[in-house]
């Protein structure tokens, strides 16, 4: 350790130690807000766990439509006829967790295999905690002797993977993995080129750690908007901004998947961005973290006076050039960007 | 003991008993301005994952939890105050000098770090974490925690050398 390191280390403590912590009026208050839960039968439990995505869904449902039509009629949007709700200073909501029941038939066409890390194994007794992080709708265990299978499946019940278990000395090990992916095996169901984005793009956010991190300076600017599966073979959605940031700019990519570039690329000089998603490393709760669904590669240029014409990118494999564009950045400045085309590993089933 | 608890798993209530301090200090050396609160929220969400027994490593699940909770209430709290602007009353100068004296020297220069770094920092030298628990604390890469510890450490060197 170095001297900052252990002054801040011995500092650190002196100012935890010099808050005073109330435990047992911390514990009456966490007791009365669980004692409900606390007290049910394991039965009710368990169904309330099996409704409580579809109460909540229900109950979203029901205040939406009776929020839209008091609105309608130009009123203080509340209820009719209900005194506005008391204050509270917080509530806490049980989350919406995966459900186990039995998962029809693939929900894609498309569709490939990845492999876990070694020694990851599942508890068939409750749900994977991956299923639990990513919010997985629906999961069912298929198990017979030695192997079996672990299925996920999205809302409407439809097979989404398909995970290989294999027995071993009481404990089941997680195996292969197909999954559903994009057409012709890339990550996007509609992969489109950078600047042409489609659909809605989800909002530049201000508030997520990068942004906090690095701020943004300027207008950020749209780059990319596009669909993927994930390792679970769940649907999500991303997309990808440059934003003026102190010193040059920066790429954020909306929703944050866990990890975040905290560098900031200088005018005048190469820079990309990785369009990892799903990086998050395979761990207890996520067997195929970093697996190989990775978006294009995306190469840049931020100028102001030079006429940049020869950044481009062409496959080695199969000779396709990767698009490239060109954006007006604030600051009277340009961005060029070019796509680096990754090869496909995926196999259609 | 907690219904639906794994047997053999410490009683939620021992667990709060063994790590609520612990966490409230996280909490507080974080920049939550009511520890003990976030704390609080804290276990009534980890109840419902403890009860139906998903949770591995619960001091890890439980350092997560504290760790968001602290970000989503900076979060609103950053959010609440562009939305309006506050007058407030300032204490009288000799007691904000005193208040000032009374913080260590690079506690108060990590309280100016971008958050990202200030909790990275706590995670190391206060909870002693490896690189990889934080990263699993903060929900990043382990390249990305090495990055926070060291651009934190580095940026308060600075400042001692800048006092100096």
């Amino acid at each position: 350790m170095n001297e900052t390191e252990t002054r801040l280390t011995d500092e650190l403590e002196r100012e935890a130690a010099a808050l005073e912590v109330d435990l047992d009026r911390m514990w009456s208050v966490v007791q009365e807000r669980t004692k409900p839960a606390a007290t049910e039968t394991p039965a009710a439990r368990r169904w309330r766990h099996r409704v409580t995505p579809y109460l909540a869904a229900a109950s979203v449902a029901a205040v939406v439509v009776t929020v839209a039509v008091v609105n309608n009629g130009d009123h203080e949007p509340l209820p009719a006829g209900q005194a506005p709700p008391a204050v509270t200073k917080k509530t806490t909501k049980a989350p919406a967790g995966p459900v186990d029941q039995p998962v029809a038939d693939w929900a894609c066409r498309d569709r490939t295999a990845i492999q876990p890390k070694p020694g990851i194994f599942v508890d068939p007794r409750k749900a994977p905690e991956e299923a639990v992080e990513r919010e997985v709708p629906r999961f069912h265990f298929t198990l017979s002797g030695t192997t079996g299978v672990l299925d996920y499946g999205d809302a409407s019940g439809r097979r989404i993977s398909r995970t290989e278990l294999t027995e071993t000395g009481g404990r089941w090990r997680v195996g292969a993995r197909t999954v559903c992916t994009g057409a012709g095996g890339r990550p996007s169901t509609d992969p489109v080129a950078l600047g042409k984005y489609t659909g809605k793009p989800l909002p530049f956010d201000p508030g997520t750690a990068q942004l906090r991190d690095v701020p943004a300076t300027g207008t950020p600017l749209l780059l990319d908007d596009r669909s993927y599966f994930d390792s679970t073979g769940m649907l999500r959605q991303t997309t990808l901004y440059a934003y003026p940031a102190k010193g040059g700019y920066s790429f954020a990519r909306i929703p944050e998947t866990g990890s975040y570039d905290l560098s900031v690329t200088h005018e005048d000089q190469l820079g990309g961005d990785s369009a990892l998603v799903d990086s998050r490393g395979p761990d207890a709760t996520n067997p195929f973290g970093a697996h190989a669904f990775t978006l294009d590669l995306i190469i840049s240029y931020l100028t102001k006076d030079a006429d940049v014409t020869g950044l481009s990118s062409i496959s080695a494999s199969d000779h396709r050039k990767g698009p490239a564009q060109k954006f007006d950045f604030p600051g009277g400045r340009t961005l060029y960007t070019v796509l680096a085309r990754r090869s496909s590993t995926a196999t259609r089933r | 003991m907690a219904a639906g608890a794994v047997p053999g798993d410490p009683s939620f209530e021992e667990l709060f008993r063994i790590h609520a301090g612990r966490l409230a200090r996280l909490a507080h050396l974080l920049g939550a301005d009511d520890a003990e609160d976030v704390v609080q929220e804290a276990f009534c969400r980890f109840f419902v994952v403890y009860r139906d027994g998903q949770v591995g490593n619960l001091v890890a699940y439980l350092n997560r939890m504290v760790v968001n909770e602290v970000r989503t209430r900076q979060r609103r709290t950053k959010l609440a105050d562009r939305k309006r602007l506050h007058l407030v009353a300032a204490p009288p100068a000799n007691e904000q000098i005193e208040r000032n004296e009374s913080i260590h020297e690079l506690v108060r220069a990590l309280r100016d770090l971008p958050p990202r770094q200030r909790e990275a920092l706590v995670l190391r030298y206060w909870l002693d974490l490896p690189l990889a628990e934080i990263a699993v604390a903060m929900q990043v890469r382990l390249g990305t925690a090495k990055s926070l510890v060291s651009r934190g450490v580095a940026r308060l060197g600075q400042q001692l050398e800048d006092h100096r």
